[in-house]
């Protein structure tokens, strides 16, 4: 198996950003909408919050949904089709 | 069973629970097909169909009300239950015909950097990679070798997780593991973040 070098820096880059995570994808799928609401009224994130942070900063697949998930909330409350 | 508290202080719980129900859930579905159509038009080849994902999606809200919180907006919470049904969906069928072996029947790992200069430096990038790929081969599990090749090979844990026999959080744990022993066992040589990203890129 050889691995492109945009693929290892990716890895490298995970690597050096891992750092202890309390959640898994489950318990952050959980918590990811009351996440959106407070990040689309712009509050102030409590620690439970900060962790679902943590978790998305290391995990890209929790992410990308995510970010879909605050594309489709945006668009659905602005009534855009 | 439903908390009465929420019913009375939700509308859409209300509203779902009421003779007003049906006309609730056309709200809802249509509310979730914008979001949806915006969002996933662009993900994963932008295939989703969408009308379909939502009405999958929906047996699951109503299935599961009883569970909503109400720590977030109904909408929201809804939203992030389709949006996970449509990525699966999105997913499955991208990565179908996608093939990539993750087993470990075809030996160790190899991290071949493919550079024809002859700048300076390169000698000591490839002896990082022959480092990382040592590291991987002699410190890891199996299977945290196999999380690590297949988001090697850029799949996204879910669909690791179905090549692995195994479920998301399994793999989340494997990679995540795998990588802060990396971490730990490049740092213990004297690799910081700065040397790597220099040698690297």
């Amino acid at each position: 198996m050889t691995i492109a070098i945009s693929r290892v820096q990716k890895l490298f880059k995970s690597i050096y950003a891992a750092v202890p995570d309390q959640l898994d994808c489950d318990g952050c799928f959980d918590l990811s909408a009351q996440l959106a609401d407070a990040e689309l009224k712009g509050e102030k994130l409590n620690a439970l919050l900060e962790a679902v942070q943590v978790h998305l900063s290391q995990c890209a697949c929790c992410a990308y949904e995510y970010e879909s998930l605050l594309e489709a909330v945006r668009a659905a409350d602005a009534g855009d089709s | 069973m439903t908390d009465l508290r929420q019913v009375n202080q939700n509308p859409w719980l209300q509203r779902l629970k009421s003779s007003d129900r049906e006309q609730a859930i056309e709200e809802l579905r249509v509310y979730l097909v914008r979001g949806l159509n915006r969002s996933l038009r662009h993900r994963y080849g932008g295939k989703a169909q969408v009308e379909d994902i939502v009405q999958v999606a929906l047996l699951k809200i109503l299935d599961s009300i009883d569970t909503f919180q109400q720590r977030s907006r109904f909408e929201t919470w809804s939203m992030a239950i389709a949006m996970r049904v449509g990525m699966s969906e999105l997913r499955k069928r991208y990565y179908r015909d996608v093939s990539i072996d993750l087993s470990l029947d075809s030996g160790a790992m190899q991290i071949a950097l493919v550079d024809r200069s002859h700048a300076e430096g390169v000698t000591d990038r490839q002896d990082l990679l022959l480092l990382l790929q040592r590291l991987i081969n002699e410190q890891l599990s199996d299977k945290q070798r196999m999380a690590i090749r297949g988001s090697l090979e850029g799949l996204p844990v879910e669909e690791i997780a179905v090549r692995m026999n195994s479920n998301r959080n399994a793999v989340y744990k494997l990679a995540h593991d795998a990588r802060l022993k990396l971490r730990q066992a490049l740092e213990a040589v004297g690799f910081t973040a700065e040397d790597v990203f220099e040698l690297i890129g």
